[in-house]
């Protein structure tokens, strides 16, 4: 992705726009750019359950968090505290990149399901 | 049951708002309102394929496709109602504009656009729902009852908000009509933002405030609110961001537009 910076950095066009829309690819590639500071954890769902019900990850870290639906029904991952929601299908997976978090409990369900698919994430 | 009825209620609610308005509209200023049962088959139907095709979809752009979709629907309907905003504008300053511009003849173009996306992006979760609750239960009399309950109360909703806005006269209509779509659109757009940032595109800045203290997202006010303004309880950073600066471009836009057709 430096090539991406040298050009923002060097551009001698000297148009504002420009330079700014570079930036912000800059940025967007830097977001996806999932190097080895990301950390990748597992959430499994079965029978309506998640495995396991308490995750605990670092905090000030980024993470993907690979969610696999082991249920035949879909399933729909939803936490209002960590903002996300994502339908999972049957027999399939899902990803979902979190964080850096502050430390704290995020508590985490199933909306298909919400009696019994709870979970929290606990980022320490 | 009543999970049902809140997930249902939950998606009713956030179209039933925006029909309610843009009805209200077609009503007041004299809009053809004869693709409304075509949009809203339209609409189902994507979302019922939408469901079926939804693994492919979510497995798509290294398994971002679900939430790369939803934040191009958004933001196509975000567009739309600033689209909207500005045909609306043409009445601010006279009360019988010359509606012959390119934007006045299509304008029910946007409408059908932005009401068949609002179907099939809420429709998508819920045909998903049903699907897997038939699969998982065998009491569906319930869920009919559930399903039908939440409907029933999202459409009660939207009808009284339309009858509200009917009756009020065309300029008060116009503002209030203006006043939301533009909140609609900033909600949308940081909803969108919010996608982005959960598939990785986008980076996670800082959460700014948490009020789930004072309104939760989860109660009912905090779900209207969410589908009248876009409320947020613990917002991120660049969720703020695209709020505020789609409002503002909603706005500068509303003004270059009444300026170019000043007479």
């Amino acid at each position: 992705m430096n090539w991406l910076l040298s050009i923002t950095v060097q551009c001698e066009v000297n148009c504002a726009l420009l330079r700014r829309v570079l930036f912000l690819v800059f940025l967007f590639a830097q977001a996806n750019n999932i190097s080895a500071e990301t950390l990748i954890y597992e959430l499994h769902i079965k029978d309506h359950l998640f495995y396991p019900s308490v995750l605990t990850i670092p905090a000030s870290k980024k993470i993907k968090l690979l969610i696999f639906n082991d249920d035949l029904t879909p399933e729909e991952f939803e936490s209002y505290e960590l903002n996300r929601e994502k339908v999972i299908m049957g027999k399939s997976k899902g990803v979902i990149f979190l964080g850096p978090l502050k430390a704290g409990k995020y508590p985490f369900f199933g909306e298909f399901n919400p009696e019994t698919a709870q979970g929290n994430i606990e980022v320490k | 049951m009543l999970v049902t009825v809140i997930i249902f209620l939950r998606e009713a609610i956030e179209a039933a708002l925006l029909f309610s308005v843009l009805l209200a509209l077609c009503q007041r200023f004299d809009v053809e309102r004869r693709w409304l049962f075509p949009t809203i088959s339209t609409g189902v139907a994507g979302a019922c394929i939408g469901a079926l095709l939804m693994e492919r979809i979510t497995n798509s752009f290294d398994g971002t496709g679900q939430e790369i979709m939803n934040a191009t629907f958004l933001f196509f309907m975000a567009t739309c109602a600033i689209i909207i905003c500005l045909w609306l504008s043409n009445f601010l300053r006279r009360d019988k504009p010359e509606l012959n511009d390119r934007l006045s003849t299509h304008i029910s173009w946007v409408f059908i656009l932005i009401l068949c996306l609002a179907i099939m992006h809420e429709g998508l979760e819920l045909s998903i729902y049903c699907y897997s609750y038939m699969l998982g239960h065998d009491n569906n009399l319930a869920f009919f009852i559930g399903g039908i309950l939440g409907l029933g109360i999202g459409i009660s909703f939207g009808a009284i908000v339309y009858y509200i806005l009917v009756n009020l006269s065309r300029s008060t209509l116009m503002k209030i009509a203006i006043f939301l779509l533009v909140l609609v659109a900033a909600g949308m757009s940081s909803q969108a933002s919010l996608y982005l940032i959960q598939s990785g595109w986008l980076p996670f800045t800082k959460t700014l405030w948490d009020s789930s203290n004072i309104i939760s997202e989860q109660s009912l006010l905090g779900q209207l609110l969410y589908a009248m303004i876009g409320y947020e309880a613990t917002p991120d950073g660049l969720q703020v961001v695209f709020y505020f600066s789609t409002i503002a471009i909603s706005l500068l836009s509303i003004f270059l537009y009444a300026r170019r057709h000043r007479i």
